[in-house]
């Protein structure tokens, strides 16, 4: 929202020593968020107004002319040269004289004009479009060599653009998120207000005269639903004839952004900008009654029927509905309440007799509608904040005075209308000195917070120890409703940066472990640390085609309502539909990929924690996964290097008996000759593997890649701390290996533990050397390994272990039907 | 004895010529070797020698001997020094050349190494740790924390919803865990609650749909909001050094009241105006407040008697402040060219 400060002195005298960005800064700190602070007359320097006196065609060029351009008795005639396709002897233009800063097209940064020759003719400065002088918004553009025609202004020649627009002002500019609970600051008394009572200053009061009624004209309004309308106030005005606004009412508006439209318009929109309270003119002649006569309006707020269209001032039709609340005469809806006037009462150029509606409308009813439709208009944006039902009469009689200023013959034509059946009737909030302090931890004196609920309007009573405190009509809707909400205003004013930070003081607590994030944490840092992992972070959205070329249907997935990337509807229930992604994204850059991620994902048929406590519905399990993915340009078996990180990053955080099982459970998703569950103690911790090729192909993954998924929480199950230790023995070992040729099917896995198992005096046994080629046969393969004997008690003699050493070796004959090599 | 000094003599010619180890060895070889050796043979001839000599002849050879033996074995050293000396010159390599092939090194998220950073920081000051589900109730993103239903917050622009689940909405910040950790923890709390938060926004280089908030709270009964500013300056300090200032300014939040914006000054300017602070000499990093008593009320805390202040960091933006990363999208487009760099 635009605030200029111009109009904020109609209701305060500010000290000189109180620059604009003072007010800026307090704004800011004690607040709202002020975004810029713009100064017009600044940015227009040098820029004046001209008329065109001369327009002749540029002899070098086509789409250039050369104008004559009177600029005042100061600067004289100018030769320009210009590119404008609206150009017109006698037009008035804006005049960037030699030395102004443009937006040059329109662009972003400043360009400063300087005297040019252009095709061989003189331009001593520019003739210029709205966007480039940052004007845009206020002269939107209907072609892009159109130039700003400011023939209407009554300005001479020379005088600054600036203030010919009226823009000779300082305009604050104000995020309007930041005030979505502060209703009473969507107009400029309210920002008026709030400067008072920063500085101390009085704030003038807001006081338009009395409205003289009259008599010629009835007018009805009926309410049918008092919660979505507490207030309406209606009045016939006649004896109107549509003209444009004043200058100084124009120059107002366009400074606060508005376009000016005519004189009953910009009233509406004058009151809104000045108090805050939207108001509506309907164009009486077309409000119809049923009696049929010219004199009796009628207004009724209702409820729109279901599925009626609704043609609005913008021009477009909108489909309504039973929870839409509308403004009708007797027959039709002339009005969307509170949010836009019908096609059908709009004011027209020969209007002679309006009907002026300031109402209050329920802010929930206004919202919804105007979300449902899309439709936000100014109006609508202050309504859906719960205005101050006073202010709807307040407005009215500024806009009746407003009108019958600017139009001097206008007169009231009815009495008054005022339906109020919903008063509100603010409760005083009790609180002690005592309360803020232990709110805030610091102590404001009595007479400093009585000083500053005052100011902002609140009415404050002495109640032995306490003070009762009612807030004005402007802060009660939804505003301050609590002690905490009274507080924070006598803090805010007081100044957040003045009271002293402390630590909390508590007892020495030892914090409940999340044993889930040390994992996690472990895990990350041994996968990144240990073995070159990159940790990447992806979206929890997914896309069918991903979850198809997995091998996987969609029926399982948990769907977006409303998904932002209309492709990635799905919600995942695995890390390795993202990751495989970024592996394919990846191996177009690198010959080798090696990403983990640590995240949710997202099971609909299993039980999660409850939606509420006390209920009996669950949200859907989201469980924490562990997904791994590598891959490298002529690594054709990467399993090997994958389930060894997996294995030594278990270990690591302490899961120490890992089995790696056939899996049979993922084979859509893996090589069924690779893949494997990881197993510990008979917990399932997840699976590891090379993706099935086919997989792999409909990806477009260049090399054969290893995946592996794990989940946290069975990981936690199975962590032990390490508490086991062998002393180093004293006597030397006896070393032997063997090798040995087996069937292929044969496996590692039970060839070590039969080893192992063998004889107490085998310390170690581990697999050095395998391989497999034609001449061994094709289902055979050739296993090396080296077993370390020793004894804890004596040297060995080589006789002892040469014995258990030909045990062994008939043992493997025996068990694996292995062929011994010498 | 005149084979004593023949040997004399013809040793010391000999010994000066010699130019490597090898023949340094065969000249030890000739006169010590054990069977032919000359010296050796010498100290065996002296059982011939008859007895009167005989002390007088092997005190002179074993005089020679040590002699030569010392000569021989200053030699070596003189030969290994240059040997070593030879070695070393050939052996010289550049030094600033690179392992071959390189060490793939990995890499955590910048966002995990922030969050890491402000876990540690909050536990080592006594905070529990709570994580909580992603997809959440619409009772504990919105209702529980005083947002009512007319809220643009739960406008359909802004949240995502879950088709055919009512009521479940994906949650759209950290602050849905304030009343499950109430419900779950002991009084005096002290809680963080770090994690992933989902806005229905377009994207682009500042917004993102997905991102990272760090909330935390702390109730007790006299929890004021002059400890909300204390902890939050110990969090700025932490992240950008001990000269790092905070400035709170009023904003709503319907679960706090008051509620705060909170900045820190601009680390990157030292607070004189920059591109990144938009020349205002302040950024914006958090938002605050003191818990509002129906939110405590929601978490089964009485709010007569107990208060507290909650908080919460938007971590991508901490990140991208930390690095100077020019677009929020980076964080969750799994580039390795983007993640390597951490």
């Amino acid at each position: 929202m635009l605030i200029s400060k111009k109009w904020l002195e109609d209701f305060l005298v500010l000290p000189k020593k109180i620059k604009s960005e003072d007010i800026g800064h307090d704004l800011t700190m004690k607040t709202v968020e002020v975004e810029k602070i713009n100064n017009l007359a600044h940015s227009l320097q040098k820029v004046v107004v001209g008329v065109i006196t001369k327009v002749e065609k540029h002899s070098n060029a086509d789409t250039l002319k050369v104008c004559q351009v009177d600029a005042g008795k100061n600067y004289g005639q100018l030769q320009i040269v210009c590119g404008g396709m609206n150009l017109k002897e006698n037009m008035k233009v804006a005049l960037a004289l030699v030395g102004a800063k443009v937006h040059w097209h329109g662009q972003d940064e400043l360009f400063e004009l300087a005297k040019v020759k252009l095709r061989g003719e003189e331009s001593n400065g520019m003739i210029c479009a709205s966007d480039e002088l940052g004007l845009e918004e206020m002269f939107p553009k209907q072609d892009e060599k159109e130039i700003m025609d400011l023939s209407y202004l009554d300005a001479k020649e020379g005088v600054l653009l600036s203030s010919a627009l009226g823009l000779d002002d300082t305009i604050f500019d104000i995020d309007n998120k930041s005030m979505t609970h502060r209703s009473d600051l969507w107009g400029h008394y309210g920002i008026a207000r709030e400067l008072s009572a920063f500085y101390n200053i009085k704030l003038k009061p807001l006081n338009p005269k009395k409205i003289s009624v009259g008599k010629n004209t009835k007018l009805t309004v009926e309410i049918k639903d008092s919660e979505l309308c507490p207030r309406y106030l209606g009045l016939v005005v006649n004896n109107i004839k549509i003209e444009p606004s004043p200058d100084w009412m124009q120059k107002r508006l366009m400074a606060v952004g508005v376009r000016p439209i005519n004189n009953v318009v910009d009233v509406t929109n004058y009151v809104m900008h000045e108090i805050g309270q939207p108001m509506h003119a309907f164009d009486a002649r077309e409000i119809l009654t049923k009696v049929g006569t010219d004199k009796n309006k009628k207004i009724v707020v209702q409820r729109a029927k279901d599925g009626e269209t609704f043609k609005a001032l913008d021009g477009k039709e909108y489909k309504l509905k039973l929870t839409d609340l509308v403004i009708a005469d007797s027959q039709r809806t002339i009005a969307l309440a509170g949010i836009m006037g019908g096609e059908n009462s709009e004011i027209k150029n020969d209007t002679n007799t309006i009907i002026f509606e300031s109402a209050n409308f329920d802010a929930k009813t206004i919202r919804k509608t105007s979300t449902r439709l899309g439709l936000r208009t100014d109006s609508s944006t202050r309504f859906e904040k719960s205005l101050d039902r006073e202010s709807a009469e307040l407005a009215m009689r500024r806009a009746v005075e407003l009108l019958q200023k600017i139009s001097p013959d206008v007169k009231v034509a009815s009495v008054l209308v005022d339906v109020y059946k919903k008063k509100l009737k603010a409760n005083a909030i009790k609180l002690g000195e005592f309360d803020i302090a232990k709110k805030i931890g610091f102590n404001i004196p009595k007479i400093e917070i009585i000083r500053s609920l005052k100011s902002f309007g609140f009415t404050v009573a002495i109640k032995g120890k306490d003070l009762a405190v009612v807030p004005p009509s402007w802060r009660s809707e939804r505003d301050i409703v609590s002690k905490e909400d009274v507080i924070e205003e006598v803090v805010r004013l007081y100044g957040y940066d003045k009271i002293p930070s402390s630590l909390p003081c508590l007892p020495i607590v030892v914090s409940r472990k999340n044993q889930s994030r040390t994992i996690e944490r472990l895990l990350k840092n041994c996968l990144s640390m240990e073995f070159g992992y990159s940790e990447a972070h992806n979206y929890s959205f997914v896309a069918p085609g991903m979850i198809e070329k997995m091998g996987e249907s969609t029926e399982k997935y948990i769907e977006l309502d409303n998904p932002i990337a209309k492709d990635r509807p799905y919600i995942r229930r695995s890390l390795l539909t993202n990751l495989l992604e970024n592996a394919e994204y990846n191996l177009h850059r690198f010959e080798s990929i090696k990403l983990f991620e640590v995240g949710k994902v997202y099971i609909l048929e299993e039980d999660g924690v409850l939606a509420e406590k006390g209920s009996k519905k669950h949200l859907p399990a989201q469980v924490v996964n562990l997904g791994v993915v590598l891959s490298q340009k002529n690594n054709v078996n990467p399993f090997f290097a994958m389930s060894e990180a997996i294995e030594l990053a278990l270990n690591k955080v302490g899961v120490l008996n890992i089995d790696f099982v056939y899996n049979t459970k993922s084979a859509n998703l893996l090589h069924s000759g690779r893949g494997a569950l990881v197993v510990s103690n008979g917990i399932e911790l997840g699976f590891v593997g090379e993706l099935n090729p086919i997989v792999q192909d409909k990806i477009g993954i260049p090399y054969r890649i290893a995946v592996c998924e794990l989940s946290v929480a069975n990981i936690l199950k199975c962590v032990t701390e390490k508490s086991e230790y062998t002393p180093l023995s004293h006597f030397p070992s006896v070393e032997r290996d063997i090798a040995f040729v087996v069937d292929k099917k044969i496996q590692h896995k039970d060839i070590l533990k039969m080893i192992n198992n063998f004889h107490e005096l085998i310390e170690s046994c581990e697999l050095f050397d395998i391989y497999q080629s034609d001449k061994i046969g094709e289902d055979k393969k050739s296993m090396a390994y080296h077993i370390v004997y020793r004894s804890s008690s004596k040297t060995l003699e080589a006789k002892v272990v040469d014995d258990i050493h030909t045990k062994v070796l008939d043992s493997l004959k025996n068990n694996f039907s292995a062929d011994i090599r010498e | 004895m005149q084979d004593y000094l023949q040997i004399k003599e013809k040793f010391n010619s000999q010994i000066n010529s010699v130019q490597d180890l090898n023949s340094l060895e065969l000249l030890e070889q000739e006169y010590f070797s054990r069977k032919a050796g000359e010296i050796t043979l010498l100290m065996r001839g002296l059982g011939d020698v008859p007895e009167e000599e005989r002390k007088e002849k092997g005190q002179k050879i074993n005089e020679l001997k040590v002699a030569m033996v010392q000569s021989i074995e200053s030699k070596r050293l003189e030969l290994k020094e240059n040997e070593y000396k030879k070695i070393i010159e050939t052996e010289s390599i550049d030094i600033t050349q690179p392992n071959l092939p390189k060490h793939e090194s990995g890499h955590l998220h910048p966002i995990t190494l922030v969050q890491n950073q402000l876990e540690d920081l909050f536990t080592s000051m006594g905070f529990a740790i709570e994580d909580g589900p992603e997809l959440e109730s619409e009772y504990y993103n919105f209702t529980a924390l005083n947002i009512p239903e007319t809220h643009p917050a739960r406008d359909t622009q802004d949240t995502f919803y879950i088709k055919d689940h009512a009521g479940w909405v994906m949650r759209t910040h950290t602050s849905s865990m304030q009343v499950r950790a109430m419900q779950s923890n002991d009084l005096p709390m002290r809680v963080i609650m770090p994690g992933r938060c989902y806005r229905n926004e377009s994207t682009d280089a500042r917004h993102e749909h997905t991102f990272y908030q760090l909330e935390g709270f702390v109730v007790d009964e006299n929890i004021s909001f002059a400890n909300l500013k204390g902890i939050l300056e110990v969090v700025a300090k932490n992240l950008y050094g001990p000269e790092a200032k905070i400035r709170l300014r009023p904003k709503f939040y319907p679960f706090v009241e008051p509620g705060v914006n909170g900045e820190v000054s601009c680390f990157l300017c030292e607070s004189k105006g920059c591109r990144v602070c938009k020349q205002s000499g302040w950024l914006e990093i958090f938002g605050a407040g003191m818990i509002h008593p129906n939110v405590l009320s929601a978490g089964g805390i009485d709010a007569q008697k107990y208060q507290g202040f909650a908080f919460g960091l938007g971590l991508d933006r901490l990140v991208m402040l930390k690095y100077g990363i020019e677009d929020i999208r980076h964080f969750q487009g799994g580039d390795l060219r983007f993640l390597k760099q951490f």
